[in-house]
């Protein structure tokens, strides 16, 4: 049963990479004659209220969806795995001005810092990736510095200093590869909230400016077309559903078998 | 030793606060700053000389004493007059948040009532099926969960209103979907907490007495991760806003929420301003009493706060 996650997760990149390469004329290119066509051969699933492809905008979708999800990871992963990592090394009173400073970053919504950046900016894939994997750094800090703080104590830490290697040679070559599976785990059950966040700025049309289609400007798009056809909006729903069941299901796996 | 422990875990709070207040503050003011732009040269005009302009409103300060000025309008209770709808932002606010506020509350009994439920069904029930509906309920974004139920209960079979206020029946969509897409994640809580805590020595113990292992995850698991799951409650008050500005705007409710994008987008700073300093400081007061509360029922928390 376990394998379906993985397949589900295979295809999401497969159609990202496909995504990544597609010409924007499959997906932006507007067949009048067809407006909100169902399911045919020419249109796998039917066209929307401007006659777009649906199957080709929801493989853009993915890729832009994917890009969100990825590079928000790794700036919090970043800037939060490095904070965490070094604050969890000793007891000092820096860790309260930065644990502080984080649980701030908690407390502010995630759509106001979008909504600020997109006033400012106007609406582009950097202000998602921004304003998704500020909220995001909190989340690493906290679980990367629980698990690294017990590693820091142990024997090996301790030969390893008197061995003469400097803390960020210690980070690399010991505390992160003990903690590896547990970045992975929280790395993959993360892209599954990025989808679900994304969903919801992208909905409130603060994603992407409007030549590229991520999955929740699509939904944004079934409100245009409310009484023609909602009903376009069903294969993007699903896509994002299972994508993101399968990440989760996928992290809860590397969980664990790495407790056992 | 107990006491004195007590205050300085107590003053922790409370420093926390005053410092968090005074960075959403100061966010609040720098974001005002940048989206009104440069407010001189468009009252000049092409005629107008906007160095004149300048001095006479005081932007050629700098932005520290700029800042305590705003402060100090600010703490008389003085937020200026909207731009859009030129009445003082205060009781625009006040109108639109009578909105807000059941949808808010609703979503929020529900996602607590229905995570616990749910969590502790899925632990003591022990097999994946109530695991994996959890998952979906995280799975579903606050969008298409919406667009679903209005597809289902306002399309096809038409029993609900799709939108608007004023009925109850308009409440009803966005509470649940709401409600559902933010119980999925405190269940989640409460499953890991009872999870991690069903192995411990005392649940093992009060089951070899011969309790069952409902009543002691109810009576004796539920109280000992109560402290976490508070904090968790703490935090899905800044998720709930979110989820707010989303619902407010598919079901076009003229609520806070949609208030506060139409008045960031219309870059109607003082508005804007009031209402994420309003609300930013909404959700760091009841943080705060919930660290508060959390830090009163838990021992443990008492002797490294913040560890």
């Amino acid at each position: 049963m376990h394998k379906i996650y993985k397949y589900i997760i295979i295809m999401f990149f497969i159609s990202m990479l496909v995504g990544a390469l597609l010409p924007s004329q499959y997906y932006n290119d507007m067949d009048m004659l067809n407006r909100s066509a169902s399911v045919s051969v020419n249109h796998l699933f039917g066209t929307d209220f401007l006659g777009r492809d649906i199957f080709f905008r929801m493989i853009r979708g993915s890729y832009n969806v994917g890009i969100i999800g990825i590079s928000s990871i790794l700036i919090s992963l970043l800037i939060g795995g490095f904070l965490a990592l070094l604050m969890s090394r000793k007891k000092t009173n820096w860790r309260y001005v930065v644990s502080g400073g984080i649980d701030i970053l908690f407390v502010f919504p995630k759509v106001l810092v979008a909504l600020i950046l997109v006033a400012i900016f106007g609406p582009s894939i950097q202000i998602a990736i921004i304003s998704i994997g500020i909220f995001f750094i909190p989340v690493f800090y906290r679980v990367i510095y629980l698990s690294s703080r017990s590693v820091w104590q142990s024997d090996f830490v301790a030969s390893a200093r008197l061995s003469g290697l400097s803390k960020y040679q210690i980070m690399f070559v010991h505390i992160i590869p003990n903690i590896y599976h547990i970045i992975l785990a929280q790395c993959t059950i993360q892209f599954a909230i990025a989808i679900v966040s994304e969903a919801g700025l992208g909905y409130l049309g603060l994603s992407v400016d409007s030549s590229e289609p991520t999955w929740g400007s699509m939904m944004l798009d079934v409100q245009n077309s409310w009484f023609i056809d909602p009903y376009f909006a069903i294969p993007v729903g699903v896509a994002m559903v299972l994508t993101t069941f399968s990440f989760i299901k996928y992290s809860e796996r590397i969980k664990n078998d790495n407790s056992r | 030793m107990f006491i004195g422990s007590n205050i300085k875990g107590l003053m922790k709070i409370l420093i926390k606060l005053l410092l968090s207040i005074l960075v959403v503050m100061l966010i609040t003011f720098l974001g005002i700053e940048q989206l009104s732009g440069d407010v001189a040269d468009i009252i000049a005009g092409t005629e107008g000389d906007a160095q004149q302009i300048r001095n006479q409103m005081g932007l050629n300060q700098s932005v520290i004493s700029r800042f305590f000025w705003w402060f100090n309008a600010v703490a008389q209770g003085n937020f200026g007059n909207s731009l859009i709808f030129e009445v003082p932002v205060i009781d625009i606010v006040n109108e639109r948040i009578v909105i807000s506020a059941p949808i808010a509350l609703f979503a929020f009994l529900i996602s607590i009532s229905l995570g616990l439920l749910l969590g502790i069904i899925s632990v003591v029930s022990n097999n994946s099926f109530w695991n994996n509906i959890i998952i979906l309920m995280i799975s579903f974004p606050v969008v298409w969960l919406s667009l679903l139920f209005i597809m289902i209960f306002s399309l096809s079979l038409n029993i609900l209103p799709s939108g608007g206020i004023g009925m109850w029946q308009h409440y009803l969509m966005p509470c649940l979907a709401l409600g559902i897409s933010q119980a999925g994640v405190f269940a989640r809580y409460v499953r890991v907490g009872l999870l991690e805590i069903q192995n411990s020595d005392f649940i093992h113990f009060y089951q070899v007495v011969g309790f069952s292992k409902v009543h002691v995850l109810l009576k004796y698991g539920l109280p000992a991760i109560s402290g976490s799951l508070l904090s968790i409650i703490g935090l899905q008050i800044g998720f709930l806003f979110t989820g707010i500005v989303v619902v407010e705007h598919i079901f076009a409710m003229p609520g806070i929420g949609d208030l506060l994008y139409q008045a960031i987008l219309k870059r109607d700073v003082f508005l804007a301003g009031y209402i994420v300093m309003k609300s930013a400081l909404f959700i760091i007061l009841i943080n705060s009493i919930v660290d508060f509360i959390a830090y009163i029922i838990t021992p443990s928390l008492r002797k490294g706060y913040n560890a």
